[in-house]
């Protein structure tokens, strides 16, 4: 995985290249993070509601719905 | 062996002379509290400004110790987890959350969050959860504390 930031670079959007290995590592560690820690600890463990974690997990699921087959 | 005064002659009939009857030399009278007053020196100012911290700094601590310790926190790490074996009171959480929070390692993290590391607990203080946060003994220890962001 490489990220691309520009320097100086201040916006919310930063370019991720990810392999498919790291892809699924990734969303299954949203997920696995959305069933492990409960409500009420969860943004404060992970800096983000729960509800924005699910939302990551839709995206990121919907991106690997669209990967050609192996 | 003392030295009696009296007994010095300086063979000036002056210094011998009774001064009862002497109106007292005028000398401007000081008020009690302002001549006790002097300017602090600059350790005690250092001193003094260090003490002035360190009580607000145990007062933070205690206050992140008593919000914590009456979350979910102590239900879900201490009594259920066992996480914290000797630990077994709401009173007792919050003494061990207020010494990582006083002397254990810290870290800035997103969201206005703050993250402290003392002999495997992590407390991690979110002044934007009804908790205000929470701690517990994560496994991977030290690493878990550098993973959060």
């Amino acid at each position: 995985m490489h990220g691309e930031l520009a320097q100086h670079d201040r916006s919310d959007q930063i370019v991720l290249h990810l392999t498919r290995a790291e892809l699924l590592l990734l969303a299954g560690s949203v997920n696995e993070a959305i069933e492990a820690v409960e409500d009420w600890e969860f943004s404060t463990r992970l800096g983000v509601d729960k509800a924005n974690a699910r939302a990551l997990r839709t995206e990121l699921g919907d991106l690997i719905a669209r990967l050609p087959p192996e | 062996m003392g030295i009696d005064a009296s007994c010095i002659s300086t063979g000036d009939d002056a210094v011998r002379r009774p001064t009862a009857d002497l109106s007292a030399p005028q000398q401007p009278e000081v008020p009690p509290v302002r001549a006790d007053m002097r300017l602090p020196s600059a350790a005690e100012r250092i001193e003094a400004h260090r003490d002035a911290r360190l009580t607000v700094d145990k007062a933070y601590a205690k206050q992140i110790g008593d919000e914590i310790s009456g979350g979910h926190a102590f239900d879900k790490h201490v009594i259920e987890q066992g996480e914290f074996p000797g630990v077994s009171t709401r009173g007792q959480f919050a003494s061990m959350i207020e010494d990582a929070v006083m002397n254990g390692e810290s870290r800035i993290l997103s969201g206005g969050r703050t993250a402290y590391w003392n002999d495997g607990t992590v407390v991690i203080r979110n002044p934007g959860a009804a908790d205000g946060g929470t701690a517990f003994r994560p496994t991977n220890g030290h690493d878990y504390f550098l993973g959060l962001h």
